[in-house]
């Protein structure tokens, strides 16, 4: 049985594999967007999107720094009052929520397309839930070593794959470099926030991170770079490998791309099913580290000792509306909610309470200097 | 006590991971929906002629290869050929059986539905995870264009991008009743032949496979698919059917090829003869083994032009006349590169003047034009289809003899 009382700590560097944990994954169509909007320069929007959020994700550490033991969860409903502090804390979850929906919902479609397609979408999403929430179930510790393990498992190989398939890769497919479009690079740009989504758990994970040693902000660079990188090199190959049309028209590009690996005469000869493996790997991951953020930051709010009350209260609403998504108007509406949501809370809510604790603490040292003269 | 002592306790956990590890493996051998290998039919060729085809010549035969649709009408009759794995017997004297694979037909007004009616004479379900070669009748293509064809192959999930597709002109079922020479089963026969482009300029099986011919389609450039032709038992890819928008335009022969796959720079073995000046009809043999190829655009107001400029290395192979030569004399290496490099330039040329005559952009020119100059990509696109048949083409070869074989 997990010890609740003990008192977790992480390093740094645990922080950095948990956030790129939360992002390393690409479920079919998460490109789509991009691609749609930025065209050959979807790489430029990817590595403007990289700097912007990782622009959030500074902030979100200078604002955990401004309280040190206290998770956002705690400090707002201080600092900006129960009602408007709890809604702050509501959107984090709901940003969680709703992209944690996708996910079972796109992946339960692909694994079923292209693993099990007689087996409803349901058996799928539902058995995914249950492993990820009977690892949520555990103490933060025990999660914290199955995220490492499963990182440093899954992801060389799923890297390994994607090296391979830059076999196909035609430079001429890849040109122009440069957009012609800046509006379409900037909308491209905002649309990367599907891939970086999970970094918002920051706010929750720095007060238990130790001090001392490496900066949290450069480990989380560290974070943003690999995760950015896989991203570019997901980019780079779906345009470079199927053009820019045909990335537009796969729903399941990088798969796609994969499976037209062939190594002739050898037991590998395909290599999606091994892809399949690690990306399922990947989704358990983001998804046991999602519905655990949700209920620790719930936990929290509400003052409870433990999560799990939490984590199981999530489980059906999860499920009915990761279920409800099979109608792709439904996952399109989810997915575009998912987004503005998150927009909202990284490009919104974060920056106005950063500027309103920066802007009171100087009004408070201000007037503390007046008392001091 | 074993078990209190030091150490025995993780001896105790290890035990136990491992039972549950051999557990693990026990209950994940096959997923739940699992098939055995044996009850599976791999699918590793298809062909697909026009509904009709072979129905006034035997109408009983149709009539079971189709359930009934009453809408919409058939369009396609897909055999498909099956491997029979090595315990099965019977079925050997079926026509179309040459004892590794058997064939079951299917019509229907979509490939699905060709399958679906195929399962009617298969006590197995079709698996495509395997398929190899694809072949089409000419009326086919001509009839319903190919980008309706291969949709199926392309959306489907058991499908592989890298099956090969072969246009065919006559009644295409009829190549998989033929038993290659190798042993092999046809399908992965087609597959293997394919892959001799590599050695081979003369095949047009370079990039002509499904996941190629699916960008074509979304680029909606041209395609050159290779043609697989049958004379008596025997099979030949010889030649290619160009697709311009979908729609089948006509054929093209192999010296065509040839230059075409020289512009692209995707050849990666060629066999280049000329004729020796100094003995007619006497023919030597370059063989080449390296090149550099680069196709530069140039727009100029609104004047385009091409430069192709290839560089190759490889070694004299072959010399008819050769006992009446020193082929390690410099003057008579330097006077065959230059024969060399103008043979690949004739034939470059004849390849330019043969697709620009049609209309048919096979060389890439308007994805170099996108992708090098795109501002002036844009201002021209809409005009492209005017300038091309007429757009000024420089080529430049140069040929380096690097070894003369074993023999001076």
């Amino acid at each position: 049985m997990a010890n609740l009382e003990a008192k977790t700590r992480m390093s740094p560097l645990q922080l950095a594999i948990v956030i790129a944990s939360t992002m390393v994954v690409i479920t079919g169509r998460v490109t789509e967007p991009i691609i749609n909007y930025a065209g050959h320069g979807a790489w430029l929007a990817l590595l403007a999107g990289t700097a912007a959020f990782y622009g959030v994700a500074w902030l979100m550490i200078k604002l955990g720094g401004l309280f040190p033991d206290e998770s956002f969860a705690e400090y707002l409903p201080r600092f900006l009052g129960r009602w408007l502090g709890g809604a702050a804390v509501w959107l984090f979850v709901a940003v969680f929520f709703l992209q944690t929906a996708i996910i079972l919902q796109g992946a339960s479609r692909e694994i079923t397309f292209f693993m099990f397609d007689r087996t409803p979408f349901e058996v799928v999403e539902g058995g995914l839930l249950l492993v990820c929430v009977y690892c949520c179930l555990q103490d933060w510790g025990t999660i914290l070593r199955v995220v490492q393990f499963v990182f440093f498992t899954a992801l060389p190989v799923g890297l390994f794959l994607l090296v391979i398939s830059l076999v196909g890769f035609r430079f001429m497919n890849f040109l122009p470099l440069w957009p012609e479009d800046a509006t379409g690079l900037a909308k491209g740009a905002l649309h990367t926030f599907s891939l970086f989504q999970g970094y918002e758990c920051l706010l929750l994970l720095l007060p238990i991170v130790s001090k001392g040693g490496i900066r949290p902000a450069k480990t989380v660079a560290g974070a943003f770079a690999l995760s950015g990188g896989v991203f570019l090199l997901g980019i780079v190959l779906e345009i470079g490998v199927l053009t820019l049309e045909g990335a537009k028209n796969a729903s399941f590009a990088l798969l796609t791309i994969v499976r037209s690996v062939e190594i002739p005469g050898t037991f590998l000869e395909r290599l999606d099913t091994y892809f399949l493996l690690f990306w399922v790997q990947g989704i358990f991951l983001s998804v046991t580290l999602a519905v655990y953020f949700m209920a620790q930051a719930l936990t929290l709010l509400y003052r409870y000792a433990d999560h799990r009350p939490f984590v199981l209260a999530l489980v059906p609403p999860l499920f009915i509306l990761g279920d409800a998504a099979h109608h792709i108007k439904v996952f399109e509406g989810l997915r575009a909610a998912a987004d503005w949501a998150g927009l909202a809370f990284s490009l919104v809510v974060v920056p106005v309470i950063f500027a309103l604790v920066w802007w009171r603490r100087r009004r408070e040292r201000g007037a503390e200097q007046a008392r001091g003269t | 006590m074993a078990l209190s002592r030091p150490g025995g306790r993780s001896r105790l956990r290890l035990a136990a991971l491992i039972a549950v590890l051999a557990a693990v493996c026990l209950l994940t051998s096959g997923c739940w929906d699992r098939v055995e290998i044996q009850d599976r039919a791999f699918v590793l060729a298809v062909a697909v002629d026009v509904a009709e085809e072979g129905a006034d010549k035997q109408p009983d035969k149709a009539k079971v290869e189709s359930f009934v649709h009453p809408a919409p009408p058939d369009r396609y009759r897909a055999i498909f050929q099956v491997l029979r794995f090595g315990g099965a017997k019977g079925g050997q004297d079926r026509p179309g059986s040459d004892g590794k694979t058997f064939l079951v037909t299917g019509r229907g007004p979509t490939m699905l539905d060709a399958v679906r009616d195929a399962l009617g004479e298969s006590s197995k379900g079709l698996w495509f995870e395997n398929i190899q070669a694809i072949i089409y009748s000419q009326a086919v293509v001509e009839r319903y264009g190919i980008a309706s064809l291969v949709d199926f192959f392309r959306r489907d999930g058991e499908m592989r991008g890298r099956a090969q597709i072969y246009i065919t002109p006559g009644e295409a079922g009829k190549l998989l009743q033929i038993a290659p020479p190798t042993g092999e089963p046809g399908g992965i026969y087609l597959a293997n032949v394919a892959r001799r482009q590599a050695k081979d300029i003369n095949l047009a099986t370079s990039r002509t496979d499904i996941g190629f011919s699916s960008q074509a389609i979304d680029t909606g450039a041209e395609m050159a698919i290779p043609v697989v032709e049958a004379v008596g038992e025997t099979l030949k890819i010889k030649g290619a059917a160009v697709f311009r928008q979908d729609k089948f335009q006509g054929y093209i022969d192999e010296y065509t090829i040839r230059g075409v796959r020289m512009i692209r720079g995707v050849e990666r073995s060629a066999a280049i003869s000329f004729e020796c000046p100094d003995h007619p009809g006497d023919a030597v043999t370059f063989e080449l083994f390296r090149h550099q190829t680069a196709l530069t655009p140039h727009v100029e107001g609104d004047r385009v032009w091409f430069e192709i400029s290839i560089a190759m290395r490889g070694n004299i192979d072959e010399i008819q006349c050769g006992h009446r030569h020193d082929a390690l004399d410099a003057e008579y290496l330097d006077k065959a590169q230059k024969l060399a490099a103008a043979e690949v330039e004739r034939n470059i040329r004849h390849s330019l003047a043969v697709a620009q005559q049609h209309g048919w952009e096979l060389f890439y020119f308007r994805q170099t034009l996108r992708a090098y100059k795109p501002g002036d990509w844009q201002r021209i696109k809409d005009r492209w289809e005017e300038i091309y048949p007429t757009v000024p083409v420089e080529v430049k070869v140069k040929v380096s003899i690097i070894n003369v074989g074993e023999h001076r």
